[in-house]
């Protein structure tokens, strides 16, 4: 008997009209010790999965049918009491947000505390006061599980106090504490830097071989269920398309979802083609149309595939699909991957001198205290940047968050007043411009911020946020003329004119970021700072994007420059033409992007690549795991801000901030261990 | 810790500082001493007999500079420093009537006004808190929804009511308890009783339905989930973890309420006759005595400004993350230049002249009588149309609103609400429109005497002449409600035979069976009465409102955008104004002023724009980091176009809901102050005049309780729809605000 069965479960919301579907009719199973992953775009039902097996159902939700078998005992049957008794002795779960899903008022200890206590037989009496020695003892047990350092320190202390990877831990060991049969892992990784979430994603494969525990991961991450499950279930839509072992799923995808979600990510092997994307968007869960709900994004669907909806069959033992192509055994069109078209060759990069060139730019932020508001402190977010982007090239910025990323791009366009430094572009310099220059400058440099959701104004009309730049540019004369040029501008970012009278709310989060993107676009600029324009997108929205992005810097009287701010070095080996990584400020190591993987410089770079999750390493040495987190930037340790982490740290490491040492070819590094190549 | 401590001390100085100004310019060169003297002497009083008050109480000085004296004298002996300055070490003088010390007399009084306003408050909190709990538990019920519906009618039932209702039934029906009076010792306990009773009923509508929506804020937070997925029971859930995290904003909520403990024992203490510093104050107020007023104002600011230390200190007990004295506002988009410098104070000089504009306007019609009610009525009348056509132009254009709109529609209740508001409007517009008629037209020059003017009638109303069958059916005195007779016996004389036979008999009404409502003492109709003070509760409400809410959101919104100084300044204002009770604020400013509608509308609008002011500071500091700010900044829009295009159009939300929610208290605000005798005077028509005068017939036999019964429960059907109507829009803006799709 597997430990969990789940057959048929139906959790509909409900609302003024059609229940919304989220899950429709799942089935799937674990067995002790074992690791089902589930991955799927947003908006499949993944997470109510989830909340429906630990009985969390958010209102107004409800389980329509179907059952939650827990070894043989239907949960959603249970009565209240022992349904609460079940949570956390039987099952726990673990969340995606570290942030909010820990009680910030409460310290470790005390929220430790509660799921210890919660673990203890029927019969030990309750005890409520403080807490003896013993359970001290299980507490720091608990935490020394989940490789916290220094655990008994941390008991004292609150969540805001530790780090994002550090509450991630705490979470763990919560949910542990009572050694549950089944864990629930619901996207646990997904908030946390790339080096944090290889760590703790380590941990939870040592703990699941320690004790024996059965995991439910649940992510949209493909690369990072490669690496972690045993089994996989594909979710599209409520559904349970395609369910199969790790290695029969990634080395056989079946399903024509599943295909095209493996191929749309980007990579260095797509590098200067169009990437594969998902055509449109998940149904709404409302009005699911009759037939397979696939169909209307599919590429092969027939007239049966929208009629009739396909049941789960097997296409080898263990490797169920739910698609007619396999129940009719027409031939599978996609196992043959099509020939990806060559883009049409790029025009030839203009000469002449960079278009943004900056050098040692600084942006600090006073920590103020006091009644006179005394500097006591600076934010040092940037310390210390040279940059230079040629015309019509991509330059990434990569880093973990907290490392200035941001901070740099918005100062290199002067959205934000750099401390020092000098900024010049297309030969003028940034910090000399008057408020007239400095409007004319806004023309040419424009930013598409990362959170499609919080970037557009919900009480304007689109017409009104793309129009907003050309009111203030004098751009396009009359009302008539401009809504000529916001419609083409809609045009070229894959919008129809029916857009212009809409509020952003009643477009999708990929719509939004195109939204976004025409509204950088309407002033016609030359510079384009992206920060993240594609993190908070499904990876199917995102190739479409990066699409788009490719396309736009094409065209054009002038190819764009960007600025690609980023910490997915998939995207950056697909778009990027140079490469910047920023650690605490300071850019430590830049080169063109061919060079840059080849040969990995910095310990830092090295550690950040070792760290993506899903790649195998072919020559780039083993893995390499970066203990503790990013410093805090007020207070940089002294010498090589990395020396902390580093594992090839020298003693001249924690003196001496190494110098720039170029090695030629456009490649820079800022490491004491090439101190002697430089020249 | 202790630097801490001194340098909130430190901070405070400005602040005392501040309001030691005010009233000093409020008493001494706004009213001068002079005035001060005629107000208590009367206005015949001889030059002589003015020369005299003055220099017997020590007003007699220069305000700034005494250049007579010497040395240091010459600003010793001085108005500011004899009488203001010598506040800050707490030497409060003597009392300007009974010439007793007043720092003594409030020491001697803090004893009775703490015994009740102590035990009212904590056990307000103790039960509001613990009623939100359970109504939190059982969201989603009944329970959780006629409670809810249950706060909102306590909510709408005016203070007085409680306070003169509960007197009644308990000490004059019951006789459980004394009416008033108090003791020290065991028996305190019997005096204190009813008034704490009272105090915490009244509390309970509005406590437990702000506990309810903090509470309900966090228990959808993603902890509360983490806590269940722990399998702890709900019970833990909501007292460990929720409960807690609400504490923040309840303890917040706890310390505004200190200054308020006041105004609520100041009508308490005056009808339970308790010695306290309420009835002291009271006293001060029907005596205009201003050195005790003075006085109060001090000590209400300072123990203000005590109580906002202690919530301070007690947020690190509850909040770790509050790192004492860390907070500071960051000027994100650069100091504002000279030029925005300018511009502000433009803005600033564009809304002061509106203020007092209305303000000069009500001055100068306050001599004519006749002009001031046309023309103020019809210019009240015209701002309100205009203020809520533009409102609506705006809103019509935006689909949110729109969406906003429709919602609110579907809801039934909301529908009932609005029509009965618009019932209110109907009757106040009717009242609005006035003009005057001609008694006799213009002469010519017919018979020598030459063109003569034409003589106009009084003013009257469009209301007056739809209710002139009521208005003109006056009888001599009370009457009850559809009575055929008087309520008071009188000696009648009948001619039986011819011979006049006296008896003593209920007098026949004039008009037996007309008066719906009876009659008052005048003989007035009570419910023409009622429908004329209308006009005056959404005039109070409204013009209030016009003017407060400018002063808010172009004080809040700079701010809270440019951080920096601009939010130091703007922050030291609405302390200083807010550290002042707000009842005494207004009841100062409307002894120097004197009473009326339109002082009273300026007044409590100047005074009150700093809570909503605070809400959009707050709300700005999180607009301002919206990206969408920050990509209009990118497109090189300027400042103050991204504050009109993007930061104002999105607090409008809020700004409606406070205006609607604010409606509904100054409504109740004005029959308080009306009824302590600082509201409109006691020639206009207000529920609040109408209860000042019925009070005193409830110790009649029979009780005469309708002209009360109809100002209550006219207020109540106004404050009533209002707040329901509140409710229904919150929850239609809300969730429109709320940015779709970041669920599922």
């Amino acid at each position: 008997m597997p430990l969990l069965e789940v057959r048929d479960l139906r959790t509909y919301f409900r609302t003024a009209g059609q229940p919304r579907r989220v899950v429709d009719g799942i089935s799937l199973s674990i067995d002790s010790g074992e690791t089902l992953g589930l991955v799927g775009e947003s908006g499949c039902g993944k997470s109510l999965t989830a909340l429906s097996i630990m009985q969390l159902i958010p209102r107004p939700g409800y389980v329509a049918g179907g059952e939650i078998l827990f070894k043989g005992r239907d949960v959603v049957r249970l009565p209240g009491p022992e349904k609460r008794s079940f949570r956390g002795r039987h099952i726990a779960m673990i969340f995606q947000e570290p942030m909010t899903c820990l009680n910030p008022v409460l310290s470790v200890r005390t929220q430790l505390l509660e799921a210890i206590r919660h673990g203890r037989p029927e019969g030990e009496a309750r005890r409520w006061g403080g807490a003896g020695a013993e359970e001290i003892e299980k507490a720091v047990e608990a935490l020394r599980l989940t490789d916290m350092p220094e655990p008994a320190q941390k008991l004292s202390q609150y969540p805001h106090q530790l780090s994002g990877g550090m509450r991630q831990r705490v979470m763990i060991a919560m949910a542990l504490a009572c050694r549950p049969e089944l864990l629930i892992a619901d996207e646990p990784t997904t908030a946390l830097d790339v080096t944090v979430e290889a760590r703790i994603l380590d941990l939870l494969r040592d703990l699941q071989k320690r004790l024996g525990t059965a995991i439910l991961f649940i992510t949209h991450d493909l690369a990072v269920v490669s690496e972690m499950a045993h089994r996989v279930a594909v979710m599209y839509a409520g559904k349970i398309v395609e369910m199969a072992t790790a290695e029969a799923l990634f080395a056989r995808p079946s399903h024509p979802y599943t295909e095209r979600l493996l191929r749309c990510r980007p990579s260095r092997v797509q590098r200067g083609r169009r990437l594969e994307t998902i055509q449109g968007v998940v149904p709404d869960p409302r009005d699911f149309a009759p037939g397979c709900r696939f169909s209307d994004r599919c590429p092969n669907a027939s007239a049966s595939c929208r009629d009739v909806e396909p049941a789960l069959g097997q296409i080898e033992p263990g490797h169920v699909v739910a698609c007619h192509l396999y129940a009719e055994r027409r031939t599978p069109t996609i196992s043959a991957p099509s020939p990806l078209p060559q883009e049409s060759a790029a025009a030839p990069l203009p000469q002449g001198g960079p278009l943004l060139y900056a050098q040692d730019v600084a942006k600090h932020f006073p920590i103020r205290r006091g009644v006179f508001k005394r500097v006591v402190g600076h934010v040092k977010a940037v310390d210390g940047v040279d940059v230079a982007i040629p015309r019509g090239t991509t330059l990434a910025l990569v880093g973990e968050s907290g490392c200035g990323k941001t901070t740099l791009g918005k100062t290199l366009i002067r959205l934000l007043p750099p401390t020092g430094g000098v900024i010049g572009f297309g030969g003028a310099n940034l910090a000399a411009l008057d408020s007239r220059a400095l409007r004319r400058f806004r023309r040419d440099a424009q930013i598409v911020f990362q959170d499609p959701f919080s970037s557009l104004n919900p009480r304007m009309t689109v017409e009104a946020i793309v129009e907003e730049g050309m009111l203030v540019h004098g751009i396009g004369g009359s009302r008539a003329e401009r809504r000529e040029r916001v419609k083409h501008v809609l045009e070229s970012v894959g919008l129809t004119a029916d857009a212009l009278v809409c509020y952003p709310h009643e477009f999708s989060g990929g719509q939004r970021q195109r939204i976004g993107i025409a509204r950088a676009l309407a002033v016609e600029p030359k510079f384009l700072v992206l920060d993240e324009p594609t993190s908070a997108l499904d990876v199917s929205i995102q190739a479409q994007i990066l699409n788009l992005l490719r396309r736009l810097q094409g065209e054009g009287r002038e190819r764009l420059t960007y600025l690609f701010i980023t910490h997915d070095l998939g995207i950056v080996e697909y778009l990027a033409d140079e490469v910047a990584v920023m650690y605490l400020g300071r850019i430590v190591e830049r080169s063109p992007t061919e060079g840059l993987f080849d040969e990995l410089l910095h310990p830092y770079t090295r550690a950040l690549l070792s760290a993506i999750p899903g790649q195998e390493m072919p020559g780039r040495g083993g893995r390499i795991r970066l203990e503790g987190d990013v410093p805090s930037p007020s207070n940089p340790p002294p010498g090589c801000h990395f020396h902390l982490r580093c594992p090839s740290v020298m003693p001249v490491c924690r003196e001496v901030y190494p110098p720039v040492t170029d090695l030629g070819r456009g490649r820079m590094v800022r490491c004491h261990l090439y101190g002697s190549r430089g020249g | 810790m202790i630097a801490y401590l001194i340098r909130r001390m430190l901070y405070a100085v400005p602040i005392v500082f501040g309001i030691v100004l005010i009233t000093f310019v409020l008493f001494f060169v706004v009213n001068s001493p002079a005035d001060m003297a005629k107000m208590t002497l009367g206005k015949k009083a001889t030059p002589a007999a003015v020369a005299a008050w003055v220099r017997a109480h020590g007003y007699d000085q220069p305000p700034f500079l005494n250049l007579k004296e010497e040395g240091v004298a010459k600003l010793t002996s001085t108005l500011f420093f004899q009488k203001c300055a010598r506040l800050l070490v707490f030497d409060l003088g003597r009392s300007d009537v009974t010439d007793r010390d007043i720092g003594q007399e409030i020491r001697r009084r803090m004893g009775p006004s703490l015994a009740i306003a102590l035990p009212t408050f904590l056990l307000g909190m103790a039960i509001n808190i613990t009623m939100a709990l359970i109504i939190s538990f059982c969201r989603g019920t009944y329970l959780d929804r006629w409670g809810t519906v249950m706060c909102v009618l306590l909510m709408s039932i005016s203070g007085l009511f409680y306070i003169i209702g509960g007197q009644f039934l308990f000490a004059k029906w019951l006789h459980l308890f004394p009416i008033s009076g108090f003791d020290w010792g065991a028996v305190s306990a019997k005096f204190v009783f009813l008034p704490v009773v009272i105090g915490v009923i009244s509390g309970i509508g509005g406590g437990v339905r702000y506990y309810r929506t903090i509470m309900l804020e966090e228990i959808e937070k993603d902890y509360v989930r983490t806590a269940r997925a722990k399998g702890l029971g709900e019970g833990t859930v909501l007292f460990r973890h929720v409960l807690k995290n609400a504490m923040i904003p309840i303890l917040t909520n706890a310390v505004m309420a200190i200054p308020f403990l006041f105004m609520g024992s100041l009508l308490m203490e005056s009808f339970f006759s308790i010695p306290g510093l309420g009835s002291m104050t009271m006293t001060a107020i029907n005596a205009q005595d201003f050195a005790v007023i003075r006085s109060m104002n001090y000590i209400g600011a300072i123990l203000y400004i005590v109580g906002l230390l202690m919530t301070d200190l007690s947020y690190t007990l509850v909040d770790p993350r509050i790192t004492l004295g860390a907070s500071d506002t960051r000027s994100l988009y650069g100091r504002p230049g000279w030029r925005d410098v300018l511009k502000i104070l433009g803005g600033f000089l564009f809304l002061a002249a509106g203020a007092v504009g209305i303000w000069q306007a009500a001055v100068y019609f306050k001599d004519q009588p006749g002009l001031r009610t046309v023309i103020f009525s019809n210019g009240v009348l015209a701002a309100t149309l205009l203020g809520s056509g533009a409102f609506l132009l705006h809103a019509r254009r935006s689909q949110l609103w729109r969406n906003a709109w429709r919602q609110v529609c579907r809801s039934r209740l909301a529908k009932v609400s609005l029509a009965a508001l618009g019932a209110f409007v109907l009757i106040a517009v009717a009242d609005s429109v006035t003009w005057r008629d001609v008694q006799r037209p213009a002469g010519t020059a017919e018979n020598g005497n030459g063109p003569t003017r034409a003589v106009l009638a009084e003013p009257q109303s469009l209301l007056d002449r739809l209710c002139t069958p009521l208005a003109a059916k006056t009888e001599k005195t009370y009457s009850a409600p559809m009575a055929r007779a008087l309520l008071a016996k009188e000696t009648l004389e009948d001619e039986v035979d011819g011979k006049v036979v006296r008896r003593r008999d209920y007098p026949p009404l004039k008009y037996p069976g007309w008066h719906l409502f009876g009659t008052d003492k005048t003989g007035q109709d009570v419910l023409f009465m009622t429908l004329k003070s209308v006009r005056t509760g959404l005039v109070v409400g409204g013009l209030t409102t016009l003017i407060a809410v400018p002063f808010a959101i172009f004080f809040g919104v700079l701010a809270g955008f440019f951080g920096g100084w601009v939010d130091d300044l703007v922050q030291y204002i609405y302390s200083t104004l807010s550290s002042i009770p707000w009842i005494l604020l207004v009841v100062c400013f409307m002894m120097v002023f004197g009473r009326g509608l339109p002082q009273l509308c300026v007044v409590m609008g100047l005074t009150g724009w700093v809570g909503l002011c605070r809400v959009l500071r707050g709300e700005t500091l999180k607009l301002r980091e919206k990206e969408y700010v920050q990509a209009a900044l990118a497109l090189g829009v300027s400042r103050f176009r991204v504050l009109a295009r993007h930061v104002v159009p999105n607090l409008m939300h809020l700004v409606l809901i406070t205006v609607v929610l604010n409606f509904s208290g100054l409504v109740l605000a004005e029959a308080v102050l009306s009824y302590i005798g600082v509201g409109v005077g006691p020639d206009t028509f207000s529920w609040g005049t109408m209860i000042n005068q019925a009070r005193g017939e409830l110790g009649r036999d029979p009780v005469v309780w309708w002209n009360l019964a109809a100002a209550f429960v006219a207020m109540f059907t106004l404050v009533l729809p209002a707040n329901l109507f509140v409710d229904a829009l919150r929850d239609a803006l809300d969730p429109a605000l709320r940015v779709r799709g970041e669920g599922e």
